[in-house]
């Protein structure tokens, strides 16, 4: 039987009939249209599909859109702003964070996390921070770059 | 009809799938969105491409083929998958001979792409930096009930490289002499090159010793030496692993490889001056829309932002082979370097003929008269040649070139990684404390973009040195078919990796490239094995099978030495 | 990787959640760490699924009485990072910073974590450690379980049919205590290979207490009684170590073989028991 969901993405209002199987994941990249974010293992494991949820950052492969009825939810489509790249997908950019793509969105967000909870991370604290999002081009070492470089112009 | 796929080779995709359709290939149209990694697996044209193509043309309905992680590790090509038995024979002032092996190649099931030529380069690469005088390989191709084995990262010379860096290594051992000293006992020397190999190679330029001299610098050897025998002192297991690497990139000469070996580039100043490359090696996260922009940018002397690198869609981009085997640069960026060289010729034309004089150089874009001084600008020259109100003799109007070019030889990178690491003898894990990448490409275009290889290609070594395998069950299933049970390295369980560079021209090309994408994953598996070896040889242990897993590495422990 | 089709409840009370589970046959959704992805594999195909993500008050956590109570829906992170938690059991907190990862720990909860029973995860070895009861909760009944009690075998507890976890009950430590949670992760899905959860008393040099529980190595986290006695008894941490896990029969898999995993139960718990009295001091 469907449901009703509705709830915020990028702080757009998005009311839909889901069924209650539906993955977070499927509802993002099929019903609302944002391909951003990825899957990549469905196991739980990659975190090519983080988002953040109520601003914290969760696997939206391992929940259902019915979960997300009345809460924020918030993709890689929401960070730019007028064409504005946020600081971190600027330091991305600058720092060559990404090879293929695939992990960015995903890492983006989980560095977004990240800062949140550590505005000046230690080289470790970033590298914990980033266990949950795989990436199999850059050995992580310009990920780690950049995530140190955006902390440095948050905390500038 | 339109396919969309996630593959490294768009036309070579678009000739197959077409002709196994039986279908015209100009009806068909492939198009590679941004590609997700390669690393070899999608240098293939898999059933599903086709079937995909099939039952769309039977059912006149657009059809998506989307596989779970699991479908894509049971379908999906794999790497590796040798069983090696070398010889060395050496003098005893660790001269080396000759080398022999019988290489066992499980093959998998059924023929992919490229599955035999794989351990072919192995047997090519063999020799490694080092001068052999006789070399016998077989090579035994097994079929079995396992997933096809085929091109990853490397493909071939990180096989040849982890036996004959192993090899050197055991050698060393039996001879009591330090792995520096054999290596720099046996390398190809500086004056020796352009050097034929006993497998059939020409190398094309090296300095061999050079990375093996900056990495020993940057570790400090002596001083980790010195280290070890404290640190054997107080029982710890701590290890020093060196690999000198050679590979084999720009693939390839045509003659070498099965469907063309050239690559492909068309330049276009369009009239307001901006620059559109298209290159037919369609790259996929290797970064060549950056490099081959910045090649472009210093040719024509336009900005690297007026330059738009397009690839990627049969229907617009000309015929080319695509981007494997480090030869994106090195064959692709030479083929835009000849584009860009013929459109220059084009543009001196019209300088010649604005400028009313013969005398003319082309300096950053603009034509000076060399005698008077006065210069025209590329824009001026660009809108001239469009607007074409009067053209130079024997000249067409449009700033339009497209070049194929053929490389005379493959090229041969070359780099010395040294790994620290420390044993927990606990447990049996690993941990690597220094990680050392001096790798020499040839010239550096963007050194971003080559760091980030080396990380990359490390990141892939380390993990199938410490974890990665394909494991069956006793029925052939695979049970390592999720991400959850197939270890992949992850932020934490990276080094941090000290990188830098020596750079030794290939005179190949023009570029003096020879390619990077692969060197990290040739050079780290064996410094790793070297590292951790060297950390048990007081146990007596003298070699371990990848991966070096926890347990496996105990259970030595134990045993004394003798699991 | 699609579920099977299943209806959905979101109730918004505890009594109506209590009332909806009398139906043993519907399944509780928590943070859905553990649940989301059998469904996913189709290995869990319920019915009806019963999300307790919208009853509110369930993931307190409150200190009362020398007992903290840890609401079933905090989740790890409100669990790692809570300052009741981190002041009056800080190896529960250490404990919950080692599960997954971030996203993970963000979403999954305590009571979906030890109401799922993987033989591999975190938290019932420092939950039996710090001898923690369970309160569980159904339409007609209330009572509390001991974790030693509550971890029957892999993937099955003591709870009943309608029962839920309302929350975890969890002695504070005391002052003269130190705890420490040791664990070998799996490189691939993060889960304990194996884990100790260690917790001591001292009284000047001497080891009044000791609480040894391992996580990982059997079918579910057991108490080390032998070891815990020898060292209550003078022996050696080295000592007590080297009998962890001697009456249990450990799990083998193609990471670690039952020998490997037992032996890697004695070294942690000897890390874990070397820190814990460090600490205890």
């Amino acid at each position: 039987m469907k449901r009703t969901i509705s709830l915020t993405i990028n702080g757009k209002p998005y009311t839909d009939e889901v069924e209650p199987r539906l993955l977070l994941i499927h509802y993002l990249r099929e019903v609302a249209g944002l391909t951003g974010p990825h899957i990549g293992c469905e196991t739980s494991i990659c975190g090519a599909c983080t988002v953040m949820l109520d601003g914290r950052a969760v696997k939206s492969c391992t929940m259902f859109a019915v979960q997300a009825d009345g809460r924020q939810v918030l993709t890689i489509e929401g960070l730019a702003s007028n064409g504005t790249l946020d600081p971190i997908q600027e330091a991305f950019w600058n720092e060559h964070g990404l090879q293929c793509g695939f992990c960015t969105p995903g890492m983006i967000l989980s560095t977004r996390q990240l800062l949140e909870d550590h505005p000046n991370p230690t080289d470790q604290e970033i590298r914990h921070g980033l266990s949950g999002n795989l990436c199999r081009c850059t050995g992580y070492q310009h990920i780690v770059n950049a995530v140190r470089a955006a902390a440095g112009k948050a905390g500038a | 009809m339109t396919m969309f796929s996630s593959t490294q080779i768009p036309h070579l995709m678009r000739t197959m799938v077409a002709g196994i359709l039986g279908m015209p290939e100009n009806h068909l149209r492939v198009i590679t969105p941004e590609v997700g990694g390669g690393f070899g697996s999608k240098l293939n044209v898999y059933a599903e491409e086709a079937l995909m193509c099939f039952i769309a043309k039977r059912i006149g309905k657009p059809v998506k083929w989307i596989e779970s992680r699991r479908e894509n590790f049971q379908c999906t090509i794999h790497g590796r998958g040798h069983v090696d038995y070398y010889e060395l024979a050496a003098k005893r002032d660790g001269t080396m001979l000759g080398l022999k092996l019988k290489l066992i190649q499980d093959i998998g099931a059924y023929h992919q792409l490229l599955t035999p030529a794989i351990p072919t380069l192995s047997v090519l690469m063999m020799p490694g930096l080092y001068k052999f005088k006789s070399i016998s390989a077989d090579i035994i191709g097994a079929f079995t009930n396992c997933v096809p084995t085929d091109a990853y990262r490397g493909a071939g010379r990180p096989e040849a490289t982890h036996g004959i860096e192993r090899m050197v290594d055991i050698l060393a051992a039996e001879l009591k002499m330090d792995p520096v000293e054999i290596r720099l006992k046996n390398f190809v020397g500086n004056d020796e090159f352009p050097y034929a190999t006993t497998t059939g190679l020409m190398y094309d330029s090296g300095n061999y010793a050079a990375p093996l001299h900056k990495a020993l610098a940057a570790v400090d050897y002596t001083a980790r030496r010195a280290e070890q025998v404290q640190a054997r002192e107080a029982g710890k297991l701590m290890g020093i692993g060196i690999s000198t690497y050679g590979e084999i990139c720009a693939m390839g000469p045509s003659a070498a490889l099965p469907a063309g070996g050239w690559e492909s580039a068309t330049v276009k100043i369009e009239p307001s001056g901006q620059v559109t490359v298209m290159t037919g090696a369609s790259p996929h996260g290797q970064g060549e829309e950056t490099t081959f922009a910045q090649i472009t940018a210093d040719e024509l002397g336009v900005g690297i932002n007026d330059v738009m690198v397009v690839h990627g869609d049969t229907s617009v981009v000309q015929y080319g082979i695509g981007t494997f085997g480090s030869r994106g640069t090195a064959v692709g960026g030479a083929a835009l370097f000849y584009a860009l060289q013929e459109l220059k010729a084009k543009i001196r034309k019209f300088g010649v003929m604005l400028l009313g004089s013969e005398n003319v150089s082309l300096v950053g874009g603009s034509c000076v008269d060399q005698s008077t001084g006065k210069s025209v600008s590329f824009a001026e020259m660009v809108v001239a040649a469009h607007h074409a109100k009067t053209l130079p003799p024997n000249t067409q109007p449009g700033l339009v070139a497209t070049y194929f070019w053929e490389p005379p030889n493959f090229t041969f990178p070359f780099g010395a990684h040294i790994v620290v690491t420390e044993v927990d003898r606990d447990t049996g894990g690993i941990a690597i404390r220094r990680y050392i990448a001096v790798d020499d490409c040839g010239k550096v275009i963007n050194p971003l973009l080559v760091s980030g290889q080396v990380h990359g290609g490390v990141a892939q070594g380390l993990g199938q040195a410490l974890w990665e395998e394909a494991v069956y069950d006793d029925n052939a299933q695979l049970v390592t078919g999720e991400l959850t049970d197939y270890a992949l390295p992850r932020a934490h369980f990276m080094p941090f990796i000290e990188s830098s560079h020596t750079e030794t021209p290939s005179p190949v090309n023009p570029l003096g490239v020879k390619g990077v994408g692969e060197a990290g994953t040739i050079g780290c598996s064996p410094a790793v094995v070297n590292s951790v070896v060297d950390a048990l040889s007081t146990l007596g242990v003298r070699h371990i099978d990848m991966p070096l897993t926890p347990e496996k590495i105990w259970k030595l422990i134990q045993a004394g030495g003798h699991a | 990787m699609i579920p099977q089709t299943f209806d959905y409840s979101a109730p918004q009370t505890l009594q109506e959640a209590l009332a909806l589970l009398e139906n043993g046959e519907r399944k509780i959704l928590a943070g859905g760490m553990s649940l989301i992805p059998l469904m996913k594999l189709r290995l869990a195909q319920p019915a009806e699924v019963v999300d307790l993500g919208r009853v509110p008050g369930l993931n307190t956590i409150t200190e009362s009485d020398g007992i903290v109570h840890i609401g079933a829906m905090a989740t790890h992170h409100a669990v790692e990072t809570s300052p009741i938690i981190r002041a009056h059991c800080p190896l529960l907190a250490e404990t919950a910073g080692q599960i997954g990862d971030v996203q993970v720990r963000n979403m999954g909860t305590m009571g979906g974590s030890i109401a799922h029973a993987d033989p591999a995860a975190d938290y019932p070895a420092a939950l039996v450690a710090l001898e923690a009861r369970i309160h569980l909760v159904s339409a007609h009944s209330d009572r509390t379980v001991g974790a030693a009690d509550f971890f029957q075998d892999a993937f099955v507890t003591s709870i009943e049919p309608g029962e839920i976890v309302l929350d975890i009950e969890v002695p504070v430590e005391e002052s003269n205590e130190g705890s420490r949670y040791e664990k070998f992760p799996h490189p691939a899905s993060g889960f304990a290979v194996v884990g100790v959860a260690a917790r001591v008393r001292k009284s000047g040099d001497r080891i009044t207490m000791a609480r040894i529980a391992v996580t990982g190595m059997g079918t579910h986290a057991f108490r080390d009684h032998a070891a815990e006695q020898l060292l209550e008894n003078g022996a050696s941490i080295a000592e007590a170590a080297a009998v962890v896990g001697a009456s249990e029969q450990p799990n083998a898999d193609l990471f670690a073989s039952a020998d490997y995993r037992r032996h890697l139960a004695r070294i942690h718990a000897a890390r874990a028991l070397a820190a814990a009295v460090s600490r205890a001091s």
